[in-house]
C-alpha cells in the first residue's frame, strides 16, 4: 500500500516533468508551427549546465536555475534565429521544418557528446541530496517532490497568465488561430516569434536543471524525456495545451502508477515501460486524436476563458 | 596492400547496397506518395531483430545447444556449427530475408492504418516515437536480443568459405544484387499506371479520390512493399555486421536514409543512387582518415554525425528537391511522343541536322 503511494508521488513528478515539457512543445507547434525536436537538447544543455557548475564549480543550486535557463533561452533564440527562421521564409513545409529541427537536435547533442567526452563527464549528477520533508510510515516525500510539482505548476500557471491576459499573448493566440490574418492585421511576427522562442527555452532550463537534480544525465537523456512529451502532446490532440497538459499527466501515471500495478499484480517485467507509453500513444491516435472527450471538455474551459480574453 | 582494398571494396558495397535499398524505399514513400516515413530504422531494426532472434533459436533447435543463446561460448559455437553445414547457413539466410520481409510488410500494413485517417505530420511523430520506443524497449528486454549487451555469433551465410576477404565479397555482391533487383523493381513500379496514380496521391489527394482511386489502399501498399524492403535491407546489415546490438539502431539511421533522399534528389532514383554513393564515400572515408593523420580526443563518430547533419541541414536550406531534380515519366507513350516531336522539328527545319 505505501509502495502504491509512492508509485503515485513520482506518477505526479513524472507526469508535471512531461506537462511543462508538452506545454513548451504545444506553444512552439501552435504559435509558430515547428514540431520541435531540437528541445530535447535545450534540455540537455541546462541539465549538463546545473550539474557541471554544481558539483564542479560548487555554486548553489538555486543560483544554477538563471543560469541554465539563460543558456536554454539563448540555444532556442539561436537556433531559430539560424535555422527555423530563414526556413519559414523560404516557405518550407512542416515536414522539411521538422527533419531540420531533428538535424538541429543531432547537431547540438553531437557537440555535447564532444564536449563532455573531452571533458570526461559523460555521466553527471547535479551535488544536490534531497531531503525528506515528510515521513509517513514509510512513505517519504522529498522536498525535491515538492520542489518539481510546486515549479512546474507554478510556470504554467505564469505561461497561462501571460498567453490569456497579456497583449503579447494575445498576439500568440492570434497566430495560433490564424497565421497569415494575424500578420496582414499588423502584428509584429517576428517579435512575437521571438518572445515564443524565449518563452518555450524557460521550461526547457527549467525542467533540465531539475532532471539533473533527479537523476543521473547523459546527452541522450533530454531526448528519451522528450519522447513521451511528445506523445503527450499527440495524446492531447496536437495543438491544445490543456490537453497536452493532460497527457503529460496520464503518461506520468501510466509510466510510474499503472507500470507498478503491472509490476506488483500480474508480473510484468519494467522493460515494458516504454510500450506502455507506446500503447497509451497509439490508442490516443486509433481513436482519433482530434475527438478525445478530455480535450473536447476543456476546449469548452477554453473556449471560455479565451472568450474573456476577447472582450477586452 | 590488395587484400586490404578488395575488403574496403566489399564493406563499400553492402553498406552503399544498404542504404540504398533503406533510401529507395524512403523515396518511394515520400517522393512519390509522399508519406513522411520517420520511423524508417523501425523497420529497418525489424529486419535485424528478426535475425538476431531466429538464427540462434534454429541453430539451438536444430543441434541441441543447451548453452543459453546470449552467453559467448554460445555465439562462438553458432559460427563453428554455420562454418560446417554450408547449405543450413544458406538456407538459414534466405529465411531470415523471406521473414523480415514480410514481417516488415506486415508491420508498414499495420501502421498505415492511422495513417489512412490522420494528416501527414502525425504520422511522421508518431512513427518517430514508435522507432524510439521500441529501442529502448528491446535494450531493456533482455529476451529478444539479449538486452543491453546484443547478440553475437549471427552466422554469415557464406562463412564456410574459409577466406574471409572471399566471403565478404560473395556476400558485398549478392548485397549489391538484391539491391540491383530492388532499384529495377522500383523503378518500373514507378514509371507504370501504377506510379502516375501515386504520384497523383501525393501530389493532390482528393483529385485522384475523386477520379475514383482508393487512396487508402494505394498508401497501405506502398507502406508495406517500403517497410518491407527497409526490413531487408536491417536483414542484410545484421548478417553482415554478424551482431544486433539495439543501441544501433537511434535515430541517426532515420537521418541518414532522409539525408541520401534529399541530396541525391526527391522522386529520382537514380540521384537517390548518388545520394548513397556519396554518402557510403564520405561515412568510409571519415572511418578511415582520422585514424592515419588525425588524432582526435573523442570518437570519430561524432565528427560524422556532425559533419552529416550540417550537409542535411545546408541541403535543407538551399537545395530542398536535390541534385538532380524529379524528371518526367519515362513510359513508352512518352518515348514515341518525343520521337514524334524530334522527327517534326527536323522536318521543320532540316539545316538544324
Amino acid at each position: 500500500m505505501i509502495d502504491l503511494f509512492q508509485a503515485v508521488i513520482s506518477s505526479i513528478v513524472i507526469g508535471s516533468l512531461y506537462a511543462l515539457m508538452a506545454y513548451g512543445l504545444t506553444l512552439t507547434l501552435g504559435s509558430i508551427r515547428i514540431y520541435n525536436w531540437a528541445y530535447a537538447e535545450y534540455v540537455t544543455i541546462s541539465a549538463y549546465v546545473t550539474a557541471l557548475l554544481s558539483s564542479r564549480y560548487s555554486v548553489d543550486i538555486l543560483l544554477c536555475f538563471p543560469v541554465a535557463i539563460f543558456s536554454a533561452v539563448t540555444v532556442s533564440l539561436i537556433a531559430d534565429e539560424l535555422v527555423y527562421k530563414p526556413l519559414t521564409r523560404k516557405g518550407s513545409t512542416i515536414i522539411q521544418v521538422m527533419l531540420a529541427s531533428i538535424a538541429t537536435g543531432l547537431l547540438i547533442r553531437y557537440l555535447i557528446y564532444i564536449f563532455a567526452s573531452v571533458n570526461n563527464v559523460v555521466i553527471i549528477k547535479a551535488a544536490y541530496t534531497s531531503k525528506a520533508v515528510a515521513k509517513i510510515d514509510d512513505l517519504i516525500i522529498t522536498d525535491l517532490d515538492i520542489f518539481i510539482v510546486g515549479l512546474t505548476i507554478f510556470m504554467m500557471l505564469v505561461f497561462h497568465l501571460i498567453i490569456s491576459k497579456t497583449l503579447i499573448g494575445k498576439q500568440i493566440r492570434a497566430m495560433w488561430d490564424n497565421f497569415e490574418l494575424a500578420r496582414l492585421s499588423g502584428i509584429k511576427v517576428d517579435k512575437v516569434r521571438r518572445f515564443v522562442c524565449i518563452l518555450v527555452g524557460m521550461p526547457a532550463g527549467i525542467i533540465g536543471s531539475l532532471w539533473s537534480i533527479y537523476s543521473t544525465i547523459t546527452p541522450t537523456s533530454g531526448w528519451l524525456l522528450l519522447l513521451p512529451a511528445f506523445a503527450a502532446v499527440i495524446v492531447g490532440g496536437l495543438v491544445s495545451i490543456p490537453g497536452a497538459i493532460i497527457g503529460g499527466y496520464l503518461l506520468g501515471f501510466g509510466e510510474n502508477f499503472f507500470m507498478y500495478i503491472a509490476y506488483k499484480f500480474a508480473g510484468v517485467s519494467l522493460a515494458y515501460k516504454p510500450l506502455i507509453t507506446l500503447s497509451i500513444m497509439l490508442l490516443a491516435l486509433f481513436v482519433r486524436a482530434d475527438i478525445i472527450p478530455a480535450r473536447w471538455l476543456l476546449s469548452i474551459l477554453t473556449r471560455a476563458a479565451t472568450h474573456r480574453g476577447n472582450g477586452r | 596492400m590488395i587484400l586490404e582494398l578488395i575488403t574496403l571494396f566489399s564493406t563499400s558495397l553492402t553498406f552503399f547496397s544498404i542504404y540504398v535499398i533503406l533510401s529507395l524505399s524512403l523515396n518511394l514513400e515520400y517522393g512519390f506518395t509522399g508519406i513522411p516515413n520517420f520511423g524508417k530504422v523501425f523497420f529497418f531494426s525489424l529486419g535485424a531483430y528478426v535475425v538476431g532472434v531466429f538464427v540462434p533459436r534454429v541453430i539451438q533447435i536444430i543441434f541441441n545447444v543447451s548453452e543459453p543463446a546470449c552467453s559467448a561460448l554460445a555465439s562462438t559455437q553458432r559460427i563453428s556449427i554455420a562454418a560446417q553445414f554450408p547449405i543450413l547457413s544458406m538456407t538459414i539466410f534466405m529465411a531470415s530475408l523471406v521473414f523480415s520481409g514480410l514481417l516488415g510488410a506486415f508491420m508498414g500494413y499495420v501502421i498505415s492504418y492511422p495513417s489512412l485517417k490522420l494528416r501527414g505530420d502525425y504520422l511522421a511523430i508518431s512513427l518517430l516515437i514508435i522507432a524510439e520506443l521500441s529501442r529502448v524497449f528491446v535494450r531493456t528486454e533482455p529476451s529478444i536480443v539479449c538486452g543491453n549487451n546484443g547478440i553475437g555469433g549471427l552466422p554469415n551465410p557464406f562463412i564456410w568459405m574459409q577466406d574471409p576477404v572471399l566471403k565478404e565479397l560473395t556476400y558485398s555482391i549478392l548485397s549489391g544484387a538484391i539491391a540491383g533487383v530492388f532499384y529495377f523493381y522500383i523503378h518500373r513500379l514507378v514509371n507504370s499506371p501504377y506510379g502516375r496514380v501515386i504520384k497523383s496521391v501525393r501530389d493532390d489527394e482528393l483529385v485522384s479520390q475523386l477520379l475514383g482511386k482508393d487512396v487508402k489502399i494505394f498508401k497501405a501498399q506502398i507502406l508495406s512493399v517500403s517497410s518491407s524492403m527497409s526490413a531487408i535491407a536491417g536483414c542484410l546489415y545484421a548478417f553482415f555486421i554478424g551482431f544486433v546490438y539495439p543501441d544501433d539502431f537511434i535515430i541517426v539511421w532515420t537521418m541518414y536514409a532522409w539525408l541520401m533522399m534529399l541530396l541525391g534528389g526527391v522522386a529520382n532514383n537514380k540521384g537517390v543512387v548518388l545520394g548513397s554513393i556519396v554518402m557510403v564515400v564520405v561515412d568510409r572515408g571519415l572511418r578511415r582518415i582520422p585514424s592515419f593523420w588525425l588524432s582526435l580526443p573523442f570518437d570519430v563518430s561524432y565528427l560524422r554525425g556532425i559533419i552529416f547533419t550540417i550537409i542535411l541541414l545546408l541541403i535543407i536550406m538551399w537545395r530542398p528537391r536535390g541534385l538532380l531534380p524529379e524528371k518526367p515519366l519515362d513510359t513508352p507513350a512518352r518515348k514515341i511522343f518525343e520521337a514524334h516531336l524530334r522527327n517534326k522539328n527536323s522536318l521543320k527545319n532540316p539545316s538544324s541536322q
